[in-house]
């Protein structure tokens, strides 16, 4: 029986094609996931709504810098939401958001800008109020990745999309599943966030420490082998 | 640092205290209301509770940026929804009409061609009218009124509510025109409660993040009720409760979850609050906030709406004035409804409010004037429903049903007795329900009253 954060997946574990070739999560990789509603049920299929790409690569001063390519589509009439981020992370547990710079604008249906929706927002977190450590959604997609799988809690503030304060987080191991993904049984490794303003969110792992499903409440990361996210 | 800066963080303060701040204080002094026309920003949640705001004192969530609407305005904390349903109620804000007027009696219904909406009415009075989020009325087109930025995002908030807060913020910063603007902006959260229910309703097993044993919201008081109801209102409710087997424990799991979903809402306001606080627009444009409808949130072992008992129909309500003017408010006193959010902009706006409209304006009383308010407030429900309340009284009453309720609001908060069959109450009976039929009396229904 599946965990039931893949069993709400289940129609889509199909899809995910996993590359077999070996996997360093400290050096530098491009990831894309292919953003679903997980939804499946006796009377409904998980639903494909979006796209997400990651590009990881180090600095010469020893941080990490991630670029992201997100597609967030909207209703059929009504084109889609496009957030290109550079953020500066530290090589730690969390990836530390160190500064950024997140994109914004909204593309209709012929691939133009909508008026008045283009925004640039630049961030320190230095100019953050935060007490304690500091995440965002998007470094703990690398973050997990770089954790051992038996590794403490850890406990966090989380700035979703690099603006939005998520306080008392905690990421925790989970359970360990066997799933047949792509046609091929895959032991995969948990971990599990839980904290405020977030239904709780399982990240799934391959044995090589490569993210390959992350889950919470009706937004799910599928690793896509393809050139999801790529424009 | 900014001016800009201090103020916004000074709000962010405020808001921490602000349920001490709320019984008497005020947060800002008053000033000059701006003689120009403001800016209306017209904010909508969907599906939440009315006391799923931490600033009004629920410790189960947070809701900084709701708390920051509070330290701002004033929260009219007995405020109902014109129909506890999406489509109505939304329907009744853009018209200020009843639901049985306008056409949008149950979702999926259609507005009424020829019933002007609040885009069209303020876009030929002198405004800019922009549009991002939800707007789920069938039968109009929003573009008829409005510049949309987005709109009908997918049915998820957890998916879109991102995009349309971050239009918002876009537009925040970016719009430059002469002309005041009207802005509405329908985030969809917390309504993807609604697919977390459908998603477990058979499931079985235990509480599947055993961390959160000891975080877990009590059950409410009336969580096992179950009062005398109306047929059509009974059945319905039979069907929301379906087969429905959670444990005790499961149930305070779905509150849990419910909260969070509120959590995520809120800080997409907050991007909204961020972006006005730091434009030049921050010190002239009004701001309304509100929800088309409550959730059951495990009161009566209900879920989701469509119901007159408060959980479903009754709504957070806040208005900030131009200028912070008059914040830190709340009214315990006065009911009021969703159909007063359109004459309530038109008299900021300082229009006249379009032709029949049913709402009145809240300005009287956002501004401390004296004022005689009205003694009751009408909503429909599930097309043949209609709940009737004063400041003491909710009346139900379904159209060719013997069975009435009637809830001594202030004695029975969770409207644990329906006292309409007791003798001592008949009376009381008796006159809302003359109430209610002149209330009917005055409608314009396909034309005719």
């Amino acid at each position: 029986m599946l965990p039931y954060s893949l069993d709400l997946l289940s129609d889509c574990l199909a899809g995910i094609h996993v590359p077999t070739e070996p996997f360093d999560p400290n050096g530098e990789w491009t990831h894309n996931y292919s953003m679903w509603n997980p939804a499946r049920s006796k009377t409904t299929r998980s639903e494909l709504l979006g796209s997400l790409r990651i590009h990881r690569r180090l600095t010469p001063d020893g941080n990490i810098r991630l670029q992201l390519t997100q597609i967030t589509k909207m209703a059929k009439e009504n084109g889609s939401g496009r957030t290109k981020a550079g953020v500066t992370c530290k090589a730690d547990d969390l990836a530390t958001p160190i500064q950024w710079k997140v994109d914004f604008v909204i593309i209709d249906l012929q691939g133009k800008q909508v008026p008045l929706t283009a925004v640039g927002t630049p961030g320190k977190a230095d100019k953050l109020k935060v007490s304690g450590r500091l995440s965002s959604n998007w470094s703990l997609l690398d973050a997990v990745q770089r954790l051992p799988f038996d590794s403490r809690p850890i406990e966090f503030t989380m700035l979703e999309e690099l603006e939005l304060l998520r306080p008392e987080q905690r990421l925790s191991p989970g359970t360990t599943a066997e799933v047949e993904i792509g046609g091929r049984l895959m032991k995969l490794h948990s971990f599990e966030q839980i904290g405020r303003g977030i239904l709780p969110i399982t990240y799934w792992l391959d044995d090589s420490h490569r993210l390959i499903i992350a889950v919470g409440g009706r937004r799910a990361f599928l690793y896509d082998s393809g050139e999801g996210g790529k424009e | 640092m900014s001016a800009r800066i201090t103020r916004r963080e000074f709000l962010k303060g405020t808001a921490l205290g602000v349920s001490g701040l709320a019984l008497g204080g005020r947060v800002f002094a008053d000033v000059q209301l701006p003689t120009t026309k403001p800016n209306l920003l017209f904010i909508h949640t969907d599906q939440q509770h009315f006391e799923a705001i931490s600033g009004l004192g629920n410790k189960c969530l947070r809701t900084p940026n709701m708390d920051r609407l509070l330290a701002r305005g004033t929260a009219f904390t007995q405020s109902y929804s014109a129909d506890p349903v999406c489509c109505p109620a939304r329907a009744c804000w853009f018209t200020g009409r009843a639901a049985s007027e306008n056409g949008m009696l149950s979702n999926n219904h259609k507005l009424n061609q020829g019933m002007p909406d609040l885009g069209q009415w303020f876009k030929t009075r002198g405004y800019r009218t922009f549009y991002t989020g939800k707007w789920h009325m069938p039968g109009r087109a929003n573009e008829s009124g409005f510049t949309v930025l987005t709109s009908n995002p997918s049915h998820l908030g957890q998916h879109t509510d991102g995009v349309v807060s971050k239009s918002a913020y876009a537009f925040l910063h970016s719009y430059a025109d002469d002309k005041p603007f009207f802005l509405s902006v329908g985030l969809l959260q917390p309504h993807d409660c609604c697919y977390w229910i459908t998603s477990h309703d058979e499931y079985k097993g235990g509480l599947p993040y055993p961390a959160i044993k000891d975080d877990l919201p009590p059950l409410p008081p009336n969580f096992h009720c179950n009062v005398k109801e109306p047929k059509v209102l009974a059945d319905h409710l039979a069907k929301i409760r379906g087969k429905r087997e959670w444990t005790d424990e499961f149930w305070r799991y779905y509150i849990w979850s419910y909260y969070r979903h509120v959590e995520m809402v809120d800080a997409q306001l907050g991007r909204i609050l961020d972006a006005l606080e730091d434009s030049q627009f921050a010190k002239d444009t009004l701001i309304v906030f509100t929800v088309d409808h409550g959730d059951g949130l495990a009161r009566r072992k209900l879920v989701t709406k469509w119901f007159t008992y408060d959980e479903a129909i009754r709504v957070p309500m806040i208005v900030c004035l131009p200028g912070s003017s008059g914040g830190g408010k709340l009214d315990k006193e006065h009911v009021v409804s969703g159909l007063d959010v359109a004459p309530t902009l038109c008299d900021f706006a300082g229009v006249e409010a379009p032709p029949d409209i049913r709402g009145r304006s809240l300005r009287p009383l956002l501004e401390g004037r004296s004022q005689d308010w009205r003694e009751f407030v009408v909503s429909e429900c599930n097309i043949s429903g209609r709940m009737l309340r004063t400041p003491e009284y909710k009346l139900v009453a379904y159209k060719d049903d013997p069975v009435i309720q009637l809830f001594d609001m202030r004695a029975d908060p969770w409207e644990m007795n329906n006292l309409a069959e007791d003798a001592h109450h008949a009376g009381t009976v008796t006159d809302l329900q003359k109430r209610l039929a002149e209330w009917e009396g005055r409608l314009i229904v396909n034309g005719e009253r």
